[in-house]
């Protein structure tokens, strides 16, 4: 061994041209697919800490009535199916050792109601704020207002649906009792300018109830840590007024229901032509927002349709998927568990396609350094013709032959992939200094998060050389057959 | 037993369309301790029987037989150790390893061989380079020798791993005719103390003196023996 690598070397050394031009191009590909790998490991790791940890959690349950997997973004704000026996399921989910947090969620679009302007939607979470708060702890960051706690109602609107209010319909709404923060306006537009509310009065949107006309108060205005663009669509709003306004009640609702029309209800002779289209017609007449009902907190669960599952760090989604699946199905209960990506539906695969697109590029990078390497090396075995036969001649076996390449290649892989990876870590580093800021939603997806943020583990790095491996195993393998098949008389018949 | 024995041996190589036949049923045998010379004009296939019987060719047909060993039904790897253990070859061209040096150049049969120290290694080679008069040159790359002093080298690669056969073409062809008779007597002091079997092909009359036995070829024939 000691001689090949003398020979290895001293060959090296010779022909610096050449093994400089190997050199670069192991170096080249070991910094790109050091930093690739730290780009797709930042984007899991942004996808991860954005989605996972702060807007979706891990695991998804939803109702198995519901057809389509994607929950969040449906289609023309489609409504999704709520969970029925949502507290036998909910304990089911608890119960469940690897569950940390289990928060549900009512999603629905609702209509804003403004007697200036057409109607215009948005998109609801109804929550127990102080559930949510506790399962998403760093999701929402402050912007005006306080958020709500326990049994607080009203609304937390998001800063992006706050903005589209303001494209819409000049509203800007701001929490209750304060005044506009000029500094929060867009840019160039003067505070007197817009209509400040700090009440919103939303309409249910809601194919299976009749929905109700409901008042809910400003409260906080806040922003998703990251992907705002995206996930800003949805405001927080108490879960008793989310069911309000879509029409679910439970049985202590009855009791709430106003006196004049308890009255309308207990008299059923009534003519009915007389109470619609008579001359005093209170029915007629135009309906003010009902008020949102006292809270009772945890009274009114039927509006839900999700419940954001988030488990243990140690425990695998898979597994516990298949966990809660099986104890469903065993309970019979009309639920079922699916991953963070599936009820994220286009936004999650858009992500799977960047990461696809980036695995790509450094798959190119890899096959391209492949063939340049292998070509350079085959060239060189055709030129070493002589060399090669000669020993031979004298007695070196094939396998010898074989390590002499295997030396060259892996000597240069060692020396130059290792600054590539030297190199490309630093760069990582760099990268992460600079701070880069997403410039919007579609670059955003690709850092995983609001900053450019690639993150280099031990395991990437670990992965790196294992790329580098594989490129110096599999770049040698045809110059090292071309090599062996280099006879004595090859060599004779040269000179 | 001869050391080397040939048998009906035909050699056919293919020049683009052409057949060309190199040996036409050669027999010859060799017995061990022979100092022995080819003879011939060009292209009358002292080469190729070189190169038959140095396991660096194959016949097309017939039978070959090195230390009772039959050598055209092994394969490769065994016909390289064969080369490797029991034949010295010096080729006609120098045939050295451009990066190594002189040292390092005559030890390389016996770093393959794995077999000794690395001092004996060294002393043997060290030896060798006295002997053909390179102890000045043994740092020195095979690119800063002249001619002769390359083909010395060859000569004591050929002879360091004490093989039983050497079979050398045309070796002092580019030696001056003092460093050739010394590279000649070192061979026959070879032959004499160690019983090694020394086959070379040449054109030189001063080298065919010493030879013991001259062998005629002509047109891929043995000739006279």
């Amino acid at each position: 061994m000691n001689i090949v690598f003398r020979i290895a070397w001293k060959n090296l050394m010779r022909h610096r041209g050449k093994s400089l031009v190997i050199g670069s191009i192991l170096f080249t590909g070991a910094l790109i697919m050091t930093v690739g790998n730290a780009v797709i490991s930042g984007l899991d790791a942004g996808l991860a800490q954005n989605f996972r940890q702060r807007m979706t959690g891990d695991i998804v349950v939803i109702s198995t009535e519901q057809l389509k997997d994607n929950v969040f973004f449906t289609p023309m704000g489609e409504p999704v199916e709520s969970i029925n026996r949502l507290g036998e399921v909910l304990k089911i989910v608890t119960q469940n050792t690897a569950v940390r947090h289990a928060l549900p969620v009512a999603k629905g679009m609702v209509t804003v109601l403004n007697e200036d302007s057409e109607p215009y939607f948005q998109m609801l979470f109804g929550v127990n704020f102080d559930d949510y708060f506790r399962t998403f702890p760093n999701g929402l960051q402050l912007v005006e207002g306080q958020f709500p706690t326990g049994t607080t109602s009203g609304l937390i609107l998001s800063t992006q649906s706050r903005e589209a209010l303001f494209k819409f319909a000049n509203l800007w709404p701001v929490p209750v009792g304060e005044g506009i923060v000029t500094r929060n306006l867009p840019e160039g537009t003067p505070p007197d300018s817009v209509i400040r509310r700090d009440q919103m009065i939303y309409m249910g949107y809601s194919d299976r109830n009749t929905s109700l006309d409901i008042i809910a108060q400003v409260r906080a205005v806040g922003k998703y840590a990251a992907f705002n663009g995206l996930w800003g669509f949805f405001s927080l709003i108490d879960i008793q007024s989310y069911n309000q306004c879509m029409g679910y009640f439970d049985e202590k609702e009855p009791q709430k229901i106003a006196e004049k029309d308890k009255e309308l209800l207990e008299h059923p002779e009534q003519n009915l032509d007389d109470m619609l289209f008579g001359d005093n017609n209170d029915a007629a007449a135009p309906t003010q927002p009902t008020p949102v009902p006292t809270i009772t907190p945890d009274s009114a669960t039927s509006g839900y349709n999700l419940i954001l599952v988030r488990i243990d760090p140690k425990q695998t989604i898979s597994e516990t998927l298949i966990t809660l699946n099986r104890s469903f199905k065993a309970q019979h209960l009309p639920a079922k568990a699916i991953t963070w990506q599936a009820a994220l539906g286009q936004v999650a695969q858009m992500a799977l396609l960047m990461r696809a697109v980036l695995f790509g590029f450094v798959m190119t990078v890899f096959i391209v350094a492949i063939i340049v390497i292998t070509n350079t090396l085959s060239l060189a075995a055709m030129e070493r013709i002589a060399e090669i036969g000669m020993m031979r001649a004298i007695g070196a076996r094939r396998r010898f032959i074989s390590w002499l390449f295997i030396m060259e290649t892996g000597v240069l892989s060692i020396v130059f992939g290792g600054a590539g990876i030297i190199a490309g870590t630093l760069l990582v580093t760099v990268l992460r200094l600079l701070h880069i800021k997403a410039a919007n939603n579609f670059v955003e997806l690709f850092y995983g998060g609001t900053t450019f943020n690639p993150v280099l583990s031990l395991p990437d790095i670990g992965l790196g050389v294992l790329q580098l491996i594989v490129v110096t195993t599999v770049s040698v393998i045809y110059p090292i057959l071309i090599a062996r098949k280099i006879s004595p008389m090859d060599a004779i018949s040269r000179e | 037993m001869p050391i080397i024995q040939l048998s009906n041996v035909t050699k056919d190589y293919a020049l683009g369309e052409t057949l060309v036949t190199a040996l036409r049923g050669v027999d010859f045998s060799v017995e061990k301790g022979e100092f022995l010379s080819i003879i011939g004009p060009s292209g009358s296939g002292k080469t190729t029987l070189l190169n038959i019987i140095g396991c660096i060719d194959t016949a097309s047909t017939g039978s070959v037989m090195i230390s009772g060993k039959e050598i055209t039904k092994m394969n490769d790897r065994g016909r390289t150790d064969l080369r490797l253990y029991k034949i010295g070859f010096i080729f006609q061209t120098f045939n050295l390893i451009a990066v190594l040096d002189v040292l390092e150049n005559i030890e390389f049969p016996l770093l393959l061989m794995n077999k000794l120290s690395k001092d004996e290694i060294r002393k043997r080679a060290q030896e060798l380079a006295d002997a053909v008069g390179l102890t000045q040159y043994t740092h020195h790359r095979p690119s800063e020798l002249s001619g002769g002093q390359r083909q010395r080298v060859a000569i004591a690669r050929a002879l360091v791993t004490h093989p039983d056969i050497v079979l050398a073409d045309e070796p002092t062809a580019n030696l001056d005719s003092q460093t050739g008779a010394t590279i000649l007597e070192l061979m026959q002091h070879l032959n004499e103390t160690q019983k090694t079997t020394f086959i070379f092909s040449t054109h030189d009359p001063e080298v065919l003196q010493y030879a013991r036995r001259i062998v005629k070829i002509k047109d891929g024939r043995i000739v006279e023996s």
